[in-house]
């Protein structure tokens, strides 16, 4: 595995710029998640290390490297797609042997068949080696396509939304599970998403991405306990994080425009009253869904509380992040 | 609006049985899920509902009138599908109002139908619009629009909101649901999302296998699963299993379980052989008295709490607590559980046992 370094990548297609000077370490045996919305440049900036795509400038290293110029296969990374792509008149060993069986690898027979084994025990899929790629669930293939990227030791594994297309359930095992082999491999993993679950759970740093510039880079808890801006503020965080005119609590001191309440940060039976309009129940929490001045706010329900729907509540901010009109962080 | 009653719906294709038996009733104005994994009969069941497919047996009623054997027109229940599928060539008024030209009313209706239903869901200044230019979210607006504008009965909605991305999927499901609040339109909704499902349903039907599983309000379902695969299905991370041999008492209000004592719901029935002990992740406590000792395997940061994956001898289990307590990987440490929350289930049949805790929601065993 390898250290990868992106060093003021551009992209531009005509006159639209995808990535826009990204500079960023993804440290040897990291697992990057690189975090935005659709049309934030996380993919581009996937296919740009793969060499899929030609970067307009700047210079990429892979292990102290600059593959600008290498083809992908040169460059020595595996990508996982989001929608799985086995060959169909393949069974499950020889998907897996596939890229084992490069040419340009000329891996020998007996190296082919330890590594399958390995990869195939790690998935716990080594019972369906001889089915037919075909035969398999949604959640196996994806499994098997995970794992046709794990027999190579590449310098790097960058993963394009591998569980989106899952159920919910078999997403929430499947993340466990990569999270799990990532560790036991020593892997560096550049991971895409839009699901900020994923992003906190697995991560061992998160790259946040908007309109194709990286605005914040960190651990998980920095960016959740210290985000640059209410963009970033935002990304993390369920119930997602109120964003309110300073002025609506008289907490504003001196050039504050808004301020940033986590939803478990508001403290309940003192401040301002505030209507409850819905009550959500989780199960493990129950959401209250309020309005205050014309404003609605989400927050959490204290435990073994009655909430009718249509009272009031007095409510107060704890700990909130302040921000300027631009939306960046003040304190 | 309507109220919609299902008894023993049953269909096969063929050999293979998609839905088995499923009896529970939608309520006027409810806002009711169907829940389950794929393949389990929910898209099926709401097919049934819209007409769309017909029923091997059973009985569909809408409002008191036998509608199963219905073509889907006589119906007068709107669908949503997961593909929101607009005219391309019509701008976004025509595509609203086409439902009513086509069924003949009068111009003059036709305008004010659409003017309201475009004040409904906020899209007054995109009705001269072409569809073809249009965000994700303004399309799927506009397909529920054309849905709307008919006044139907009901909506069925087959996971409208599947094909989104996260952030988008949450507002989406906000506006549906104050939509809905707004309009208190009967509304069937397809999911594989428990979040989702707990979050916007006034009731839950979760579906397995062909069968339905359980039906009752979210909180009901979380806390009080008559199966295993629901407590397994509902919750993030699911609930723990502890697996041990022993026998239940009834009357007793505790279990001993690999040689501890643990307090439980007063039980309702016996029990003997392969059982389970379910605790919900946020129920289990660490503390230094804990009777059941655990090593810690790994912790996941989510913000406000941390989810904390231990290892004990009566197997592996998650809990969930505060971000703010430190934990180290590899210590040991004794585990609590809050007694009062606690479902035994029968392995071999995955039922719960019955108990104070689940009285009137699962039958006497």
């Amino acid at each position: 595995m390898a250290e990868v370094v992106l060093r003021n990548i551009c992209k531009t297609f005509s006159a639209n710029k995808a990535i826009n000077d990204v500079s960023m370490t993804i440290p040897d045996g990291a697992f990057v998640v690189l975090l935005g919305p659709t049309g934030a440049g996380k993919t581009t900036t996937l296919r740009l290390i793969s060499g899929l795509e030609k970067l307009s400038s700047g210079s990429i290293e892979i292990g102290g490297r600059t593959v600008n110029n290498e083809t992908p296969a040169q460059r020595d990374v595996a990508m996982v797609f989001q929608q799985y792509s086995l060959y169909p008149h393949m069974s499950v060993r020889e998907n897996l042997e596939f890229p084992l069986r490069s040419p340009i690898l000329k891996t020998p027979e007996d190296v082919i068949a330890q590594q399958v084994a390995e990869v195939a025990e790690i998935l716990q899929i080594s019972h369906k080696l001889d089915n037919k790629a075909t035969e398999l669930s949604g959640g196996e293939m994806q499994r098997v396509s995970i794992g046709r990227a794990l027999v190579r030791e590449p310098s790097i594994y960058l993963m394009d939304e591998p569980l989106s297309s899952l159920d919910a359930k078999l997403r929430n095992d499947l993340r466990v599970e990569l999270k799990r082999i990532q560790a036991s491999l020593g892997a560096t993993i550049l991971y895409v998403t839009h699901d900020q679950i994923e992003a906190m759970t697995m991560a061992t740093h998160v790259g946040v991405l908007h309109e194709g510039k990286l605005v914040q880079f960190g651990t998980p808890r920095e960016i959740y306990e210290d985000p640059k801006s209410i963009y970033v503020a935002s990304r993390l965080g369920l119930p997602r994080i109120n964003i309110l005119p300073a002025n609506l609590f008289d907490t504003t001191r001196n050039g504050e425009h808004t301020i940033g309440l986590r939803p478990e940060n508001i403290l309940q039976g003192q401040g301002k009253p505030a209507q409850i309009q819905r009550v959500e129940h989780l199960g493990d929490q129950t959401r209250l869904h309020l309005m205050l001045e014309g404003h609605a706010i989400t927050t959490i329900a204290a435990a073994g509380q009655d909430y009718p729907a249509g009272t009031t509540i007095n409510i107060e901010p704890k700990n909130p992040l302040f921000f300027k009109a631009d939306g960046s962080r003040i304190y | 609006m309507a109220e919609i009653v299902i008894k023993n719906l049953r269909k096969n294709f063929g050999d293979f049985t998609a839905v088995k038996e499923s009896s529970f009733t939608i309520e006027d104005g409810e806002f009711f899920m169907l829940l389950g994994p794929s393949g389990c009969g929910k898209t099926t069941t709401l097919r049934m509902i819209a007409g769309l497919e017909l029923p091997t047996s059973g009985e569909i009623y809408l409002d008191g009138e036998e509608i199963s054997q219905q073509p889907p027109s006589k119906r007068d229940i709107a669908f949503v599908f997961q593909m929101f599928a607009l005219y391309p060539h019509m701008n976004v008024r025509r595509n609203i109002s086409y439902p009513l030209v086509s069924q003949g009313m009068p111009k003059r209706d036709v305008k004010t139908k659409v003017a309201e239903v475009a004040g409904i869901l906020g899209i007054e200044d995109i009705l001269d619009r072409p569809v073809g230019g249009l965000s994700g979210g303004d399309r799927q607006r506009v397909a529920l629009g054309r849905a709307i504008v008919r006044d139907p009965k009901a909506f069925m909605m087959d996971e409208p909101l599947g094909a989104l991305d996260a952030e988008f999927r949450e507002r989406m499901a906000e506006e549906l649901r104050a939509l809905h609040d707004r309009m208190n339109a009967t509304t069937v909704y397809v999911t594989h999302d428990q979040l989702e499902a707990m979050q916007m349903g006034d009731k839950i039907v979760v579906m397995n296998n062909a069968v339905v599983e359980q039906f009752g309000t979210p909180q009901e379902i979380y806390d009080k699963p008559a199966t295993m695969f629901v407590a397994d299905f509902i919750g993030s991370p699911s609930m723990n299993f502890l697996h041990f041999y022993g026998a239940a008492h009834q009357g007793a209000a505790q279990i001993s379980m690999n040689g501890a004592s643990y307090a439980v719901p007063k039980l309702h029935q016996n029990a003997k052989g392969n059982l389970v002990f379910g605790v919900r992740p946020e129920h289990v406590k660490l503390s230094d008295q804990g009777a059941l000792r655990a090593k810690v395997l790994a912790s996941e940061y989510l913000g406000t709490t941390q989810i904390i994956t231990l290892e004990s001898e009566s197997g592996t289990l998650k809990a969930r607590v505060d971000s703010h307590q430190s934990v180290r990987v590899g210590e040991m440490i004794g585990l609590d559980f809050k007694p009062e929350t606690i479902t035994l289930f029968d392995a071999d049949s995955g039922n719960a046992l019955a108990s104070e805790l689940n009285k009137g929601v699962v039958a006497h065993g």
